[in-house]
């Protein structure tokens, strides 16, 4: 409940509409009650007292009736559309927002399918049960119990005798929906199951052809497809026991009215026209029932839901940006200086870099180098903070990272991927990723320095080339380049190049190495590698073993004093050697 | 390719009509004949059901109560008990029967998909995409399960209740009966135009929505890459305009379906009135043929005929989407596959793995030929490393020799024998290949290793995982061989995984084998255990690799540097190295630094 009291305070910016849609539903709700009395007087004073006078009043309000009801219940969906489209605009703004500010830890652990979903199928349960739940309870709730009244005070009885029936079918309701939320929630797994195979069997559809097995494929879809048809089969029969039943019910109350108020009728006890209304307000039980049932589902998943967004929106950002932050500017030397720096990943029981010290002299460059998980990518992460150090601490000529303006710094620091997702747009939006206001120019320029000029001349647009979804249709050495383009064009102070060579060609990456030699020498650069070729000329390598830095020196100190480094360079001459 | 052509291709014309598409559709629960008629049988009860409730009442009311007769009324109701019983037994039949029959619909389509996907080209799958094929199998067969099945019979049921009751009224009241449904033609016009008007409204905010989805999920995928950059501010107030445009097309979208119904609400009401004036005054100044009862059984009867009016207008937009739906998937289900066997196909048991190119002609598209005259003998046991640079045409080869693509021109053959008299089954049995993106299935390691081989024993998936050099990291797994793989990356690294794709390659045993080496990074000394592995996978086999390890190149019988059309240089590494050409250049850049 203090989430739909949370939910509540997202209605206040729009209160005016709540409110008119609100209005509006108690008018509807009231019109709607009011029929049966006209339709009563249509036959008691009207039709059987063969009076025209009372047939024409009574039409003429029933006709009014249905007027005031089409403007209200107009303005009611509208209003409340307008008002539920509003909450889930600015939940989602809030969402979104928070998801491009919180920290790397954070997307560490959650995938784009979870942030998606939080953002699209999340918001829209809250906002239906704003748009439509809510109003609906309270009319149901004021149908139900007026209904009721109603009854009651035409002939208790009679009213007596057929409430009988409502809590049997509010039993069955409430039996069937405990019992199919659960169900559903399997046809769904099953689904999500047998739609994995199919996602499978396309995306390896190479594997599964070469390896011919198409009939394993088409057996393990087909069982599972039974499984799931067994399933819906299970579902249906609840369906196909449990509403009808409930109809018959409804219908047997009918019965009881007309049959028990008929008699009340010939002993004239009651008015025909009375035994009339009362049938019709007997129908307006049933559905306040149904839409209850209804909404206790949309309530549970609006409640499930909200508790999920506001997880999310209450989950600390880690990285923030200091209160009068200094900022980094590109005239500085950009000297970086790791003090004594520990690491540990959020929830981690080890730390992945322990007592990490050196120093990258502007104009210089360090490399990195080791084995998968021994910590290099951890360390660069932390220039640019995208997490911060648990221990120690790393300077940017003599300030603390932490103490400068958030965005500049990462302005400053500029990182080459290894995994490199781009964007859909063209090859030039997506260089222009960081700065874009560049000039044709300086995107041309910045992709002749990473070597990418070439192949995209080559594209059938030019720059102009739309990349697909996540840059497919260009190999993976093409994204690289793409990549470095994109940090040469911002012309940071500080570049880190995290393997983001690793898909080139040998000649491409040498013809990259050479056009970025004037840059680099200006720069402070830092690099991992996998390959001792791209290491070898650099002065400052350190060896990296379990978070721990066990080496250090240029290439000729190390094959003597690092045996994991000679390691290395030996097994990679057994195989590269040429 | 052209801003026109583009079009073209995302809205291919349809060769099927809206009445093609259904009578196929048909043709899957025509062969339910039993349980339709079954459905048929209830429905019918049902109708009856709620048709003859009212008139029931109005014959009380008229006939008993009025004149004071309670034996008469009490029988009347037992009638009435009986008729609802029916209509609840029919109810039920109806709901389960027809949910069986449309989820059998289903079912069958969903298989008759799945085999038919089995037995496409690789051209298929080049062309449309995986999210394509996806959207046909899920979100299609979804939209024709909700058409299929309690839509059809609810509109179904609404045409026999219309049907009831239009008779009920007109063997009671003529007159009163026309007046009823006056007001029929207003409704029908109106809906049409709010039809057309809200198709308009919704395709637009299906659109806006469209657009929100997919730059939310780039958004959402390039976090990172958005803070490295510093960009959050743009790609947020991009995002908040997306946003806002989803919100305003949603409003006006709601705006005319809100309309809409409380129009509706008018019109029906207009007929409850015309129904009870015109009744009350022909039961006032009539001829005494219209009574009190009747003109009550009449008000019922106008309020159960708007229903089906309005369910049935509903129907409309349903249909469109599941024909939409069922065009593309019976697009798919018509796309014929291109390389099938051919008649006299004859079976390979075990080949020695001869292979011949012989002056091969081939392209993917009919505009670029990739191959052009091109010829390559392979003796038993060699193997052949394919250089040259991304889109040269080097995985080409292997494509053919699969007959993933047969070629246009020349001759490929297998120990002599041209493939395409080969069987597909026995050809690709003599192939094992291990993929460039170490694909892997949401399965088990071991049921992943046996996907050549499904009867292998546990100690062969043993052994095998052992010469892959895998054997080791699979029993620090929690669960051993039984440990189960998630998609995507997690569990086990990237080179691991590679260490499980020659396992499997390995324990399939083939004659060929096409080795794509993976060009993401591992680390040194994986790398050290993946060249063992291979090493042992290449051993006794013919091998074809798509290189970008020299160290595996070097090894290579002969190397093949592919690029413009054909066959740049050929020979082995020493041979090449002295030629001094394309392959000298590239081994020079590797080692000078």
């Amino acid at each position: 409940m203090a989430v739909i009291k949370r939910g509540f305070q997202y209605l206040t910016p729009y209160w005016t509409f709540a409110v008119g849609a609100f209005i509006s539903m108690l008018l509807v709700t009231a019109t709607n009650l009011y029929v049966p009395q006209l339709i009563q007087q249509l036959i008691d004073e009207g039709i059987e007292l063969e009076n025209w006078n009372g047939i024409l009043f009574a039409t003429g309000g029933l006709l009014l009736m249905a007027l005031i009801r089409g403007v209200f219940s107009f303005t009611n969906t509208y209003w409340s559309e307008k008002s539920s489209q509003g909450i889930a605009f600015d939940l989602r703004n809030e969402l979104f927002i928070k998801f491009e500010t919180l920290s790397f830890s954070f997307h560490d652990t959650h995938q784009t399918g979870q942030l998606m979903t939080r953002t699209t199928s999340d918001v829209e349960a809250v906002r239906n049960f704003f748009a439509q739940g809510l109003l609906q309870l309270i009319s149901a709730i004021i149908t139900f119990i007026g209904s009721i009244a109603i009854l009651l005070l035409t002939d208790w009885r009679l009213a007596l005798a057929v409430l009988t029936t409502v809590p049997v079918i509010i039993a069955i309701f409430f039996f069937l929906f405990t019992r199919m939320g659960p169900l559903f929630g399997k046809v769904q797994k099953l689904l999500g199951q047998l739609n994995n195979i199919l996602q499978e069997n396309i995306a390896g559809v190479r594997v599964v052809k070469s390896f011919t097995a198409e009939p394993f494929e088409a057996a393990r879809y087909q069982n599972q497809n039974e499984r799931l048809y067994k399933q819906n089969i299970e579902v249906s029969r609840y369906f196909a026991t449990g509403f009808p039943t409930v109809f018959l019910l409804s219908n047997i109350g009918t019965l009881i009215v007309i049959w028990y108020g008929g008699n009340l009728v010939i002993s004239d006890q009651l008015q025909l026209g009375e035994l009339i209304a009362f049938n019709s307000y007997l129908s307006y039980l049933l559905t306040p029932i149904f839409t209850l049932g209804g909404l206790s589902q949309q309530l549970a998943s609006a409640t499930a839901s909200g508790n999920r967004l506001f997880e999310i929106l209450d989950t600390e950002i880690e990285i923030t940006n200091p209160t009068n932050g200094i900022k980094l500017t590109h005239h500085q030397p950009g000297q970086v200086v790791f003090e004594n720096v520990s690491f540990r990943y959020q929830g981690a029981e080890e730390d992945v870099l322990t007592n990490i010290s050196f120093t990258a002299e502007p104009g210089d460059t360090v490399a990195l180098i080791g084995a998968t998980g021994s910590g290099k990518s951890s360390i660069v992460n932390l220039v640019p903070r995208f997490y911060d150090p648990t221990a120690g601490r790393i300077t940017i000529d003599g300030h603390d990272v932490r103490d400068y303006d958030l965005d500049s710094l990462r302005q400053q620091v500029g990182s080459c991927l290894q995994e490199v997702t781009l964007r859909s747009g063209s090859i030039r939006d997506n260089i222009a990723f960081g700065k874009p206001d560049a000039t044709f120019e300086q995107i041309v320029e910045a992709a002749k320095t990473a070597q990418a000029h070439d192949f995209i001349m080559k594209q059938p647009n030019g720059y102009d080339t739309e990349v697909g979804e996540r840059g497919s249709g260009l190999s993976g050495g093409q994204r690289q380049r793409i990549a470095i383009a994109r940090v040469m064009l911002v012309h940071p102070r500080i570049v880190i190049f995290d393997d983001s060579t690793s898909a080139l060609d040998a000649e491409t990456e040498l013809k990259l190495k050479i056009a970025l030699r004037p840059f680099l020498k200006k720069h402070t650069s830092i690099i991992i590698a996998q390959r001792i070729s791209t290491v070898r000329t650099v002065q400052q390598i350190l060896v990296l073993d379990k978070g721990r830095v066990i080496a250090r020196g240029n290439h000729e100190e190390l094959l003597a004093t690092s045996p994991l480094y000679y390691d290395i360079v030996k097994s990679q001459l057994e195989n590269d050697e040429a | 390719m052209s801003q026109k052509e583009e079009n073209q291709q995302k809205k291919p014309k349809r060769t099927r009509t809206d009445w093609d598409v259904f009578r196929r559709l048909l043709s899957y629960i025509t062969n339910e004949r039993a349980l339709l008629s079954i459905v048929f049988v209830a429905l019918l009860m049902q109708t009856a059901g709620t048709a003859l409730g009212p008139a029931l009442i109005g014959q009380a009311v008229d006939q008993f109560i009025i004149v004071d007769d309670r034996a008469g009324l009490a029988r009347t109701m037992m009638l009435l008990g009986g008729t609802y019983l029916i209509g609840y037994l029919g109810f039920m039949g109806q709901i389960f029967f027809m949910n069986m029959v449309s989820q059998r619909l289903l079912k069958k389509l969903r298989g008759d998909i799945f085999a038919h996907v089995q037995k496409l080209s690789m051209g298929y799958f080049f062309k449309h995409g995986t999210g394509d094929l996806m959207s046909r199998l899920v979100n299609d067969t979804g939209a024709i399960g909700t058409l299929m099945g309690q839509q059809l019979i609810q509109s179904l049921g609404s045409v026999f209740g219309l049907v009831a009751v239009l008779i009920a009224m007109f063997t009671q009241n003529v007159q009163l009966s026309i007046v009823t449904i006056l007001v029929i033609p207003i409704m029908v016009i109106l809906t049409w135009q709010f039809s057309i008007r809200s198709r308009a409204a919704y395709k637009e905010s299906r659109e806006a929505l469209g657009k929100l989805s997919a730059d939310l999920e780039e958004d959402l995928s390039t976090i990172k890459e958005a803070q490295s950059f510093a960009v959050t501010e743009e790609v947020i107030n991009h995002f908040r305009r997306d946003n806002a445009h989803n919100r305003d097309a949603n409003i006006r979208a709601a705006g005319i379906t809100a309309a809409f119904a409380p129009l509706m609400d008018v019109l029906s009401t207009l007929a409850t009135v015309l129904v009870a004036g015109y009744g009350g005054y022909l039961a006032i100044f009539g001829d005494g043929t219209v009574t009190v009862g009747l003109v009550v059984a009449f008000l019922s009867y106008a309020q159960q005929f708007f229903r089906p009016v309005q369910l049935l207008s509903n129907l409309y937009t349903t249909m469109q989407a599941a024909f939409a739906a069922g065009d593309r998937v019976f697009d798919l289900l018509d796309a014929e596959p291109d390389i099938v066997d051919r008649a006299q196909a004859q079976t390979i048991n075990t080949a020695d793995g001869y292979v011949q190119f012989k002056d091969v002609v081939f392209g993917y598209t009919e505009e670029k030929i990739i191959l052009n005259n091109v010829s390559l003998d392979v003796q038993p046991g060699q193997m052949i490393a394919f250089v040259g640079e991304t889109g040269s045409g080097k995985s080409t080869f292997v494509n053919l020799l699969g007959r993933f693509y047969d070629i246009n021109a020349g001759s490929l053959t297998l120990d002599g024998i041209d493939v395409r008299d080969l069987t597909l089954t026995s050809l690709r049995q003599q192939i094992g290949e291990v993929p460039q993106n170490s694909f892997l299935f949401s399965d088990t390691i071991a049921n992943n290793l046996r996907y050549g081989r499904r009867d292998a024993t546990q100690s062969e998936v043993e052994a095998a995982a052992q010469a892959a050099m895998a054997h080791d990291f699979i029993m620090e797994l929690p669960d051993g061989y039984e440990t189960v793989l998630t998609s995507g990356a997690g569990s086990i690294s990237q080179g691991q995984r590679q260490l499980l794709c020659i396992a499997r390659a390995i324990l399939a045993d083939p004659r060929i084998l096409i080795l794509d080496e993976a060009t993401s990074n591992i680390d040194t000394r994986t790398e050290r255990l993946v060249q063992q592995a291979i090493d042992n996978l290449l051993k006794n086999r013919t091998a074809f690799v798509i290189a970008h390890r020299l160290s595996t190149i070097r090894h290579a019988s002969q190397i093949v540097v592919i690029g413009d059309g054909g066959i740049l240089e050929q020979g082995n590494h020493e041979q090449l190295v002295t030629a001094g050409g394309y392959y000298a250049g590239l081994i020079k850049a590797q080692t000078l630094d």
